[in-house]
């Protein structure tokens, strides 16, 4: 019965922590203008992480030890510290995205601006990274976090035309207004969006935090394979939400409040209280998992003791850069960036950086050395290699795309 | 010393041009008129945007089915957005055959602006009641059609914009 509730909480988790402020900007900016055309993007990406994941929590699982720390060890420093740069400017882009995107959530309800909040948001974030216990914080932001389940009972209520969706889904066309760059320049965000890299090694160091062996793997499995796509679900479900009741209006969504304006259109007050709380738990839950990478990456490239599993003091390195990482985050918020610029840019460096991060845990998830009976099956591998080509072909994509549609404004 | 002055004397020339080629750098060169046509749609699209969000903002408040402070940031939130890239284009130097069109343009825009800043303050205080949200509807959605029209105008017959 533990061990039942134990992979019902590890999956209610996942649910609620895989969106955050790039999953909800992002999808609602394509379904309004778009509608569910590239909904298919999503679900390749959610496939993704998906196998990605897996690997890295079986890596966790069956060495005892996380990502980077194997990634230097396995393919040398060299090509360890390109990952570690890439990963880490990433995750500290993320990491200020989410910080703003917790501001302009608590905004919503107070009407200060988010500039005045981004300091009680770095202190409380911070706090959270010093003194809370792992598994309460993974647990309760999660639980939290499935309150954006709301997206998808609101779909549900506004009854859109089932029919309709799916054929724009399945035909993969563009409306006649957008251009070809921009449709390519939102598939190459929704799929960075998709696949960022923190989640991974949040997912890897968090095994570790949490001490799992070869007997976790059938938990992890469920967690990853069950979890992240009904919250792939959540994320279609914020693009149709957009398409039905921002498509129409023209909205081009380019602030949080718009995000959540289709719940109300469904529920009315109790559903904006509600769509509130799941804004603020999944960009409050993604900023202490974006922090955490920064502060992992770094611990285990260096080989620091890092973790929440041991006092602060004795991996005080770790615990400086969380406090640094934090700092930057609220200094470069402070300036009066927009949030969800930070945003928009994050998920598309998150897709510069994808073949960085991701070649090195193909490889070392096939290392016998390491995983014994649980390296990489040929199956594994197939679908690895193919995803490796989409993820360069994105990488190598977004920067032009990003020029050429001026950040997706249009060509 | 001779050789240092007019050693000093070359920087500072070097610098003067320099900062001549800064300043002309600056200056707006006309944009072409495809150019100018993809802005224009832009700016109008961001404009119609800001426009259905405060429809939506406004139908919703006034059915009670919006927090009064969400319903004040969002409208904020619209004029920021609008705002920033009306303001964006107006520093941008139109192609010569265009002034006049630049001009309905930039007039229908700044309408905008008015309007959208006119739906905030009704939302913010006292708030809005029946009659107030209907007027309020009734302009918003009038200008959308202006602006709808405008757009096909720029996108099909720039030349014909502000020409009657």
């Amino acid at each position: 019965m533990k061990k039942v509730f134990g992979i019902a909480l590890g999956i209610l988790t996942a649910i609620g922590g895989f969106v955050d402020i790039g999953d909800l900007v992002v999808n609602a900016q394509v379904g309004a203008r778009f509608g569910m055309s590239l909904g298919l993007v999503v679900i390749v990406g959610i496939i993704g992480i998906c196998l990605f994941a897996e690997m890295s929590g079986r890596v966790a699982a069956c060495s005892g030890r996380a990502t980077f720390d194997l990634v230097r060890e396995r393919l040398g420093p060299r090509v360890g510290l390109m990952n570690l740069i890439a990963s880490f400017a990433v995750n500290l882009l993320t990491f200020i995205a989410e910080i703003g995107g917790v501001a302009l959530a608590v905004m919503l309800v107070t009407s200060v601006s988010e500039v005045l909040i981004v300091p009680f948001v770095g202190l409380l974030v911070w706090a959270v990274l010093w003194r809370a216990r792992f598994t309460v914080m993974e647990n309760v932001l999660g639980l939290l976090g499935l309150c954006l389940v709301i997206f998808t009972v609101a779909l549900w209520k506004l009854g859109p035309s089932w029919s309709d969706l799916t054929s724009q889904m399945a035909t993969v066309d563009k409306p006649a207004s957008e251009d070809w760059w921009t449709y390519a320049y939102f598939a190459v965000a929704l799929f960075g969006a998709a696949m960022t890299p923190y989640e991974v090694f949040f997912f890897s160091s968090g095994g570790v935090e949490e001490k799992w062996t070869d007997k976790d793997l059938g938990t992890m499995r469920s967690n990853v394979f069950i979890g992240f796509p009904l919250g792939g679900v959540l994320s279609l479900s914020i693009a149709a939400c957009a398409a039905v009741v921002l498509g129409p209006l023209k909205v081009d969504v380019a602030a949080l409040s718009q995000v959540g304006l289709p719940v109300a259109v469904a529920f009315g007050k109790i559903g904006i209280a509600v769509v509130i709380v799941g804004f603020v738990a999944a960009t409050f839950g993604a900023a202490c998992e974006t922090g955490l990478s920064a502060g992992y990456s770094l611990a285990q490239y260096f080989g620091w003791q890092w973790g929440k599993f041991v006092r602060p003091r004795k991996a005080a390195k770790f615990h400086a850069v969380l406090i640094l990482a934090t700092l930057v985050a609220v200094a470069v918020l402070m300036t009066g960036v927009d949030p969800i610029m930070v945003t928009e840019l994050s998920v598309v460096f998150s897709a510069v950086a994808l073949p960085l991060t991701y070649f090195p845990i193909l490889v070392v998830a096939n290392d016998r050395e390491y995983m014994g009976q649980h390296a990489n099956s040929s199956v594994t591998n197939f679908f690895g290699t193919i995803y490796l080509v989409l993820i360069v072909i994105a990488a190598v994509a977004a920067i032009p795309l990003l020029i050429i549609t001026h950040m997706g404004a249009g060509s | 010393m001779g050789l240092q002055k007019r050693g000093a004397c070359r920087v500072r020339v070097g610098a003067a041009l320099l900062a001549l080629v800064g300043v002309a750098g600056c200056t707006g060169q006309p944009a072409s008129t495809s150019a100018w046509q993809s802005s224009s749609e832009r700016v109008i699209g961001t404009a119609i945007s800001g426009l259905g969000t405060a429809r939506l903002v406004v139908t919703q408040e006034q059915r009670s089915r919006l927090q009064h402070s969400y319903a004040v940031v969002a409208s904020t939130d619209t004029i920021d957005t609008t705002a920033k890239e009306v303001s964006s284009y107006l520093v941008k130097q139109p192609p010569d055959q265009l002034h006049d069109a630049q001009a309905v343009v930039t007039d229908a825009l700044q309408q905008t602006v008015t309007l959208l800043s006119q739906v905030r303050v009704e939302l913010a205080s006292p708030g809005l009641d029946g009659p107030a949200a209907a007027r309020l509807v009734k302009r918003i959605d009038a200008m959308r059609k202006a602006l709808e029209k405008l757009q096909t105008g720029v996108t099909t017959a720039p030349d014909a914009v502000g020409k009657r």
